[in-house]
Parts: C-alpha cells; structure tokens; sequence
C-alpha cells in the first residue's frame, strides 16, 4: 500500500460497497474533513455536496461492486481535488462523456438553468442536474478518464474560485 | 380547523411539517417546513404525490401562497431538486385565478441553499420570493 509520501496538506481515500445508505455517512466525514482542512466550512458544505453527487452516480451506474473517493489538498495553489472511481458500462460511459462535455461549455448558470428546465420535462427518473449544479456552485473543472470499464471523475476546485465564509 | 386536509410526512432522514398561518391581512397561508436531509434515490415516487395533493389542495381552495422553509434541510441531492424544479413547473401551468405563490425561506450561511434556492426562484420569479435569513 502507497500511504501519502509526498506530503500533501490533506489526504483521504475510502473505498467502500457500493450501497447508497453509505453516501450520507461518507459526505458527512468528508464535510468534516474538509473543515478541518481547509479552514472553511461553507466550501466544506460545497465540496462535500459535490463528494455526494459523484458517489451517487457511481453507485446508480456502477456495472459492478466498488467505489473509491479520494481526495487531495494542495496548499501552495491552494486546490483541491476529488476523484471518485467505478466500473460502468460502455453505455454509460458514452452517456457520462457527452454530459460532462455539455456541462463544461458556456456560463455555469445559465447551464444550470438549463439543465433545470430539461429536468423538470422528463419522466424517465433521470434528471442529469448532478455535473451542471457541482459546476455552478463552485465554478470546478469537471473531468473524466476512462479506462476499460473502470470511470474516474475528477474535479478541481481552486479553493479561491467561490464562496467561502 | 386547518383548510388543507395535510398531514406531515416522514420517510427515511426527511420530514416534511405541513402547517398554517396567517398573514398581516388575515389571509391564511400554507407553510412546509423540511427538516433533515433529502438524500434519496427516488424522492419523486415519495414525495411526488405529497406535492401534488398539496397543490391540488390550494389551487381547489383558494390559498395563495405556500412558504417552503428549508432552513432546517441540512442537504438536498440533484433528484430532490428535479423535484423542486417539478413543482414550480405545476405552479406555471395552473390558470393565473388558480395559481398561488411560493415564498421560500433560505439560510444564508447554508452554501447550498443560498445558491440553488435562489437559481430555483428564477424559474418562475413572478410566482416566488427568496428570503435569505
Ligand atoms: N460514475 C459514472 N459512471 C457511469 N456513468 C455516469 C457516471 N456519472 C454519471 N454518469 C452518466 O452521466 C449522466 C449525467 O450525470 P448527472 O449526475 O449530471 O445526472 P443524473 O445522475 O442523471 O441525475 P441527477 O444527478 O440530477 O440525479 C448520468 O445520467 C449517467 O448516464
Ligand atoms: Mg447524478
């Protein structure tokens, strides 16, 4: 095992069963944390919300058992990133790839706003708000690497970017 | 003797406390209160028929507003915002003698409730107001 030699100020990994009555519990130690990390607990709340989408969707998509979060925190930029991993269909994939290109393009408000409205139309049980409302509330770089069927999504917060307290 | 025949509903980590009140006019007006998190997978097939049985409720008699508290929410997911979203897409299609008012009251402090709240009352703002407490 690889424990944190390069000595970021602030490191957390959990791998856990896909089973959605653990999202509340990981979002919950990871808005703590946060604070502890970063000082902040409204970008505590922001980052940790953004935690919880992603662990949502790599449960409902997940094409079999596994899921990895982590989460990195480099002072000197004053970033922070979160990554979190799973195995999904080709299906999803190609689904996941064309939303975070969508939601990466143009003002994040007025893609959320959007994406509101598409939402409010379907009756399929998706709503595909998830990227677009991490992105307008911490104004993050969403990202996605694929490899085979294993997905990792990535966001980067720099930490100056938005709202704080 | 409450208008709306309303309870209170509680599923998982959530309630949600119906009550009335009256404004300065004597008007009475509807009050949701959301306590909790709104965490879940599904909330439409919880909450959908709620929501609507409210609406239809005030539409049937006359109440022109309803204020939403989320103050006490501590969380809400994308889905349980869809579910929002949905709301106020019934308030838009009801015709205007039948419509009512949403007033929503957020926690500034709370990041979430400060930004998708306020996002939310831009979908229909001549239908809803945000207080920022
Ligand atoms: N981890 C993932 N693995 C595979 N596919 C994914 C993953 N995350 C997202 N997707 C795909 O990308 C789409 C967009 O995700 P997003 O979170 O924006 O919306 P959603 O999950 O559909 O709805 P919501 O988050 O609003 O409840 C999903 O519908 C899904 O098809
Ligand atoms: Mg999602």
């Amino acid at each position: 095992m690889e424990l944190n030699r390069n000595k970021d100020a602030g490191y957390v990994e959990l791998v856990f069963g896909p089973r959605w009555v653990y999202i509340a519990t990981v979002r919950k130690f990871l808005q703590n944390f946060l604070s502890v990390t970063i000082g902040n607990n409204k970008k505590a709340d922001v980052i940790s919300m953004a935690g919880s989408e992603l662990l949502e969707n790599a449960i409902k998509y997940a094409s079999e058992e596994g899921t990895k979060i982590s989460c990195r925190y480099r002072e000197e930029d004053n970033t922070l990133t979160l990554i979190v991993q799973n195995f999904s269909s080709p299906e999803n994939i190609k689904v996941l790839k064309e939303q975070i290109d969508i939601v990466n393009t143009g003002n994040p408000e007025e893609m959320y706003m959007k994406k509101m409205m598409e939402a409010a139309m379907r009756e399929d049980g998706g709503s595909q708000l998830g990227f677009a409302r991490i992105r307008y509330e911490s104004n993050s770089e969403i990202s996605v690497d694929v490899d085979g069927d294993l997905v990792s999504v990535t966001i980067l917060f720099r930490l100056d970017a938005f709202e704080g307290d | 003797m409450a208008v709306l025949n309303i309870t209170d509903l509680s599923y998982e980590n959530i309630t949600l406390a119906y009550s009335e009140q009256t404004d300065d006019d004597g008007a009475v007006f509807a009050s949701l209160q959301f306590n909790g998190d709104m965490d879940m997978q599904d909330p439409d097939s919880v909450f959908m028929p709620y929501i609507q049985d409210i609406h239809s409720q005030m539409s049937q008699n006359g109440i022109k507003k309803i204020q939403l508290d989320f103050r006490p929410l501590r969380f809400l997911n994308s889905s349980g915002i869809k579910l929002m979203v949905k709301w106020v897409q019934m308030m838009l299609i009801l015709p205007p003698d039948k419509t009512y008012s949403m007033e929503i009251l957020a926690n500034s402090a709370v990041a979430w409730q400060d930004n998708c709240l306020k996002l939310l009352s831009l979908l229909a703002p001549k239908l809803i107001k945000i207080k920022l407490l």
